[in-house]
């Protein structure tokens, strides 16, 4: 009984209802960490395990939480759990946590964290809220390694900090430039709703 | 609903809120502390290694390599209110490089650099930036190698060469892009040149330095 649900969630999360491409969620750090892969996979995983956790807790503490203060509560449990994973990368991965700057902070604002606490965590309990993190979290994170696959490539022409255009590539800068996510997002949300979610649509 | 019990779901809110509050922020706060050691140190062998990357020496990979050969080369100094490092060669005691590390504002935040200068007061042996958030993949990419690299052996004060070879000894080839950090950079560099060349000069005069290759 308790595995379909689950499957579904992860289904669902995963295709039709991706918080980036169908909820469009989570835009701003898509902006921001996907001209470089390295710093993406880290972002992702980052945000993987603050959805997952505070996701949890917020469904953990459901029953008790004020409906009138019930986003500071989020809030406040998700900020704690975003700080931690800074203060972990911090002590653990310098370098990377140095490259990172900003963004990890930057986790707090991610609208999918705080829109799975309030439209899933608030009304489910914690084993199934904690799998709807992971579910979000991965869904948000393969969209933006795909992303970042390309704008890397494009931008720098390189995967991985690894050149594989060689030199006579020209490197298009605006791939790097945040205007270029645009362009890329735009492609990839106009693909997957033209082909894969559209013949969902015409069975359906 | 009564009045009372509106009161009563008031104060539960309050305390609810405090309760939460107090549980997380110790949480985080033994999370913090927990791991404040670890940080610190990782933050002082990020400025030995930059400080020794900077005067052109090679860095060992080991913690403790890195802090005795740090302890053999360096010395922290300040003179006319900037404090500086002077460098020396870890066997024979030789002066060969002043650090500087310096800060400027950047595109988004601050840039920090150790600058190494060699004795002279004018060329530089290299530059390593310690703190930037500049885009990443443009201004970012000061921190690479490629941009690094370039400025060992150069002269001050700078100037920038957009999109092309740099064929001068003042020049430098700006990356394509992010022009605003470039330029941060050129006054920066600019900036620590002036200040240091002063500084050096004092410093060569001093009979401080008459001591040490007295000693020798």
């Amino acid at each position: 009984m308790a595995r379909s649900p689950v499957k579904k969630i992860f289904l669902e999360n995963l295709g039709r209802n991706n918080p980036v491409f169908a909820q469009v969620l989570g835009i701003c750090s898509t902006l921001a960490v996907t001209n470089v892969l390295k710093n993406t996979v880290i972002m992702c995983l980052g945000l993987v395990f603050t959805t997952a956790l505070s996701n949890f807790t917020v469904s953990l503490l459901r029953k008790w939480i004020p409906s009138r203060i019930r986003m500071m509560v989020e809030v406040l449990i998700i900020a704690s759990y975003v700080i931690i994973v800074d203060i972990v990368i911090k002590a653990t991965l310098p370098d990377i946590s140095r490259q990172l700057g900003p963004y990890v902070g930057l986790i707090i604002t991610n609208c999918i964290i705080m829109g799975r606490a309030e439209a899933f965590a608030l009304s489910n309990p914690p084993g199934v809220s904690f799998a709807d993190g992971i579910a979000s979290g991965l869904g948000y994170s393969y969209v933006l390694l795909i992303i970042a696959f390309f704008r890397e490539l494009l931008g720098s022409g390189a995967i991985w900090g690894i050149s594989v255009l060689g030199e006579a590539w020209v490197n298009w800068s605006i791939m790097v430039m945040a205007p270029g996510v645009f362009f890329m997002l735009a492609i990839f949300i106009w693909i997957i709703k033209g082909v894969v979610l559209k013949q969902e649509e015409e069975k359906a | 609903m009564t009045k009372k019990s509106k009161t009563k779901q008031r104060v539960f809110n309050i305390v609810f809120m405090f309760l939460v509050t107090l549980v997380f922020i110790s949480g985080v706060s033994f999370a913090y502390l927990s791991t404040r050691q670890k940080v610190l140190l990782n933050e002082k062998l990020y400025l030995m290694r930059g400080i020794l990357e900077s005067a052109g020496i090679a860095v060992p990979e080991s913690e403790k390599e890195l802090g005795e050969l740090y302890k053999d080369c360096v010395e922290e100094k300040t003179a006319a209110g900037e404090s500086f490092y002077r460098i020396r060669e870890a066997n024979t005691g030789k002066p060969i490089a002043y650090v500087f590390i310096q800060s400027g504002p950047g595109l988004w935040g601050r840039i920090t650099a150790a600058i190494g200068i060699k004795e002279d007061g004018k060329s530089l042996l290299g530059v390593v930036f310690l703190e930037q958030n500049e885009t990443p993949g443009l201004g970012g990419r000061i921190t690479e190698p490629r941009f690094c690299n370039q400025f060992k052996g150069k002269m001050g004060p700078f100037q920038m060469v957009p999109e092309g070879e740099p064929t001068r000894k003042n020049e430098f080839d700006a990356i394509t892009g992010a022009t605003i950090t470039s330029n941060a950079v050129r006054r920066i560099l600019n900036r620590t040149l002036e200040k240091a060349s002063q500084i050096i000069k004092e410093e060569n005069q001093s009979p401080e330095i008459k001591t040490v290759e007295g000693k020798l």
